[in-house]
């Protein structure tokens, strides 16, 4: 993150930087139908690979069978079901994972001396692949959305713990001042000068634990969960449905997409006054 | 016109301060027994070449450092002003990108939990006095460099303050914005009373603005010399170049020239 907070002394703040490409809006749409061209590329290349049996169809599928694949799975309604339920499992081990996360961060903040005791371990697990240990929860916990939570409560928790920690620790001389100035309690500072202050980290752990809390729940499935999304992938591929495959991997690719995109305008609504400086 | 004389009553007093940090070498004394008491209403500029300890002095005034020795006091009592009575401009303006114009003034008032409608209305009177009408909802990295610190003089006011302690207010602005802002500052001065301590290591704004001018030398810190401003008030643009003005303002700069070479 390249969140810069320290000054707003320029006299012109929102004037382009010299050298910064200026980007026309003719040149975003020439840009944006490149893109959508590149794709159909792709697409048809892989069409004409598969139809002309250059590959096994068996491991890859022409593009229009899976397009097909997926509508009539849409259609059939057997996705629903299971990606709601890998959703929630997702959804809940996140919130879960945000309130634990921050408020730990919060109490270590406020007590140094634990924070320093503490930390060396919050890095050590933070570095730990957390993922793994994914099969020890299945068998702790069993095979319901329990365990799906818990992992993905696991993989959610450190990012966010770290991140407030990060924003919290943040010591601006010159706010340090004004609150001893103000007479500003301890209280005071946290609520009207460090919390907010930290928000960009702390919207930065959460948006990383958005994508970590799918990745949580999807992994949990594979390994052993009577229910989701990830386990009917896992069927579909003992079934040797190689289109079924892909069709689920495009939904999840669609969900990647649009959490990525809620998590993005939330950010930008409350750190709105945080700006990137390139 | 106002009193300005030191005969006036005193309202803060520093009395023998000397500061040092660890150690007690000369090397290490930033100020040595300090004396300066100022009157009510004052406005008294601390001038000074780098390193002299002006804003130590100011920050020990206003309690944001702590002193090795000597004493402070303020109405008569030992101990630096309530933040309750004082307001502090510092060198940046410390505005809260979050908040807006008008939640950044009122923070003084959310935290000594002062009279919110009150200290709104005094906010509003501020944004006027100071050319900032329309701006309540702005927020400061929206602003110039010249605005933000007209905010950050709105928030040291809005709890009507006895005492406020400037520390080169206008050091980062160009030569334009500050003359305005030295203007408008001699304006609310005058209409509040409010006495002011103001560090600058500007002569000919120090001149402008004051009653009085304590020059500091440096290694240690210590008071060289103290002026009087006796220029007719309100003073103006075109203050600058009377007579009166240019021979004070030769003085300070006899003074500081002094300090700076001991």
């Amino acid at each position: 993150m390249t969140t810069d907070m320290s000054s707003y002394t320029s006299d012109a703040p929102h004037t382009a930087e010299p050298g910064e490409p200026v980007i026309t809006r003719r040149s975003r749409t020439v840009n944006a139908i490149l893109s959508i061209a590149l794709l159909i590329v792709v697409l048809a290349v892989f069409e004409v690979i598969s139809r002309l049996g250059l590959v096994s169809t068996l491991l890859v599928p022409p593009p229009t069978s899976i397009f097909v694949t997926l509508v009539n799975g849409l259609i059939s309604g057997i996705y629903w079901a299971p990606l709601l339920n890998s959703l929630f499992a997702g959804l809940v081990g996140f919130l879960i994972a945000a309130l634990l996360g921050f408020g730990v961060g919060g109490l270590l903040a406020s007590i140094p001396r634990l924070e320093r005791i503490i930390f060396p371990y919050v890095v050590a697990f933070q570095s730990t692949p957390l993922i793994a240990i994914a099969p020890l929860i299945i068998i702790w916990v069993g095979f319901g959305i329990q365990s799906k939570i818990t992992v993905v409560v696991v993989v959610c928790f450190f990012p966010i713990l770290v991140n407030t920690l990060q924003g919290l620790r943040l010591r601006d001389r010159d706010r340090q001042e004004l609150a001893l100035a103000l007479g500003a309690s301890r209280w005071q500072i946290f609520r009207y000068i460090r919390l907010p202050g930290s928000m960009p980290y702390v919207f930065a752990g959460l948006h990383v634990s958005a994508i970590f809390a799918l990745l949580g729940a999807i992994v949990a499935e594979f390994v052993g969960s009577a229910d989701g999304i990830g386990t009917l992938m896992n069927e579909q591929r003992s079934l040797f449905n190689v289109p079924g495959v892909f069709a689920i991997l495009l939904i999840l690719m669609v969900v990647g997409l649009l959490v990525n995109l809620g998590m993005k305008a939330l950010e930008k609504r409350v750190t709105f006054w945080s700006r990137e400086k390139s | 016109m106002m009193t300005t004389l030191t005969t006036a009553e005193p309202i803060l007093a520093i009395e023998n301060v000397s500061k040092s940090y660890s150690g007690s070498d000369s090397a290490s004394l930033v100020l040595r027994s300090v004396d300066l008491t100022i009157a009510k209403s004052e406005f008294v500029s601390i001038i000074g070449p780098s390193g002299c300890g002006k804003t130590t002095l100011m920050k020990i005034c206003a309690g944001l450092l702590t002193k090795s020795s000597g004493t402070v006091t303020f109405d008569g009592k030992l101990g630096t002003p309530p933040p309750r009575k004082m307001g502090v401009v510092f060198q940046s303006a410390a505005l809260l990108p979050w908040r807006t114009v008008l939640g950044n003034i009122m923070l003084p008032a959310i935290i000594q939990k002062a009279d919110l409608v009150r200290a709104k209305e005094r906010a509003h009177e501020l944004l006027e006095m100071l050319n900032l009408v329309g701006i309540d909802d702005k927020y400061p990295w929206e602003l110039s460099g010249g605005m933000q610190q007209r905010v950050s003089i709105a928030r040291s006011l809005v709890l009507e303050p006895e005492v406020l302690f400037m520390d080169e207010p206008f050091g980062a602005l160009d030569a334009m914005t500050r003359e305005k802002l030295n203007i408008d500052l001699q304006a609310i001065h005058a209409r509040t009373g409010a006495t002011i301590m103001f560090v600058t290591h500007n002569i000919s704004e120090a001149v402008f603005l004051s009653d009085r001018i304590v020059a500091m030398a440096a290694r240690p810190g210590r008071i060289a010399d103290i002026i009087e401003v006796d220029l007719q008030r309100p003073r103006t643009q075109n203050s600058y170049v009377d007579d009166d003005f240019r021979e004070v303002e030769a003085r300070v700069r006899t003074s500081f020239d002094r300090a700076a070479a001991s």
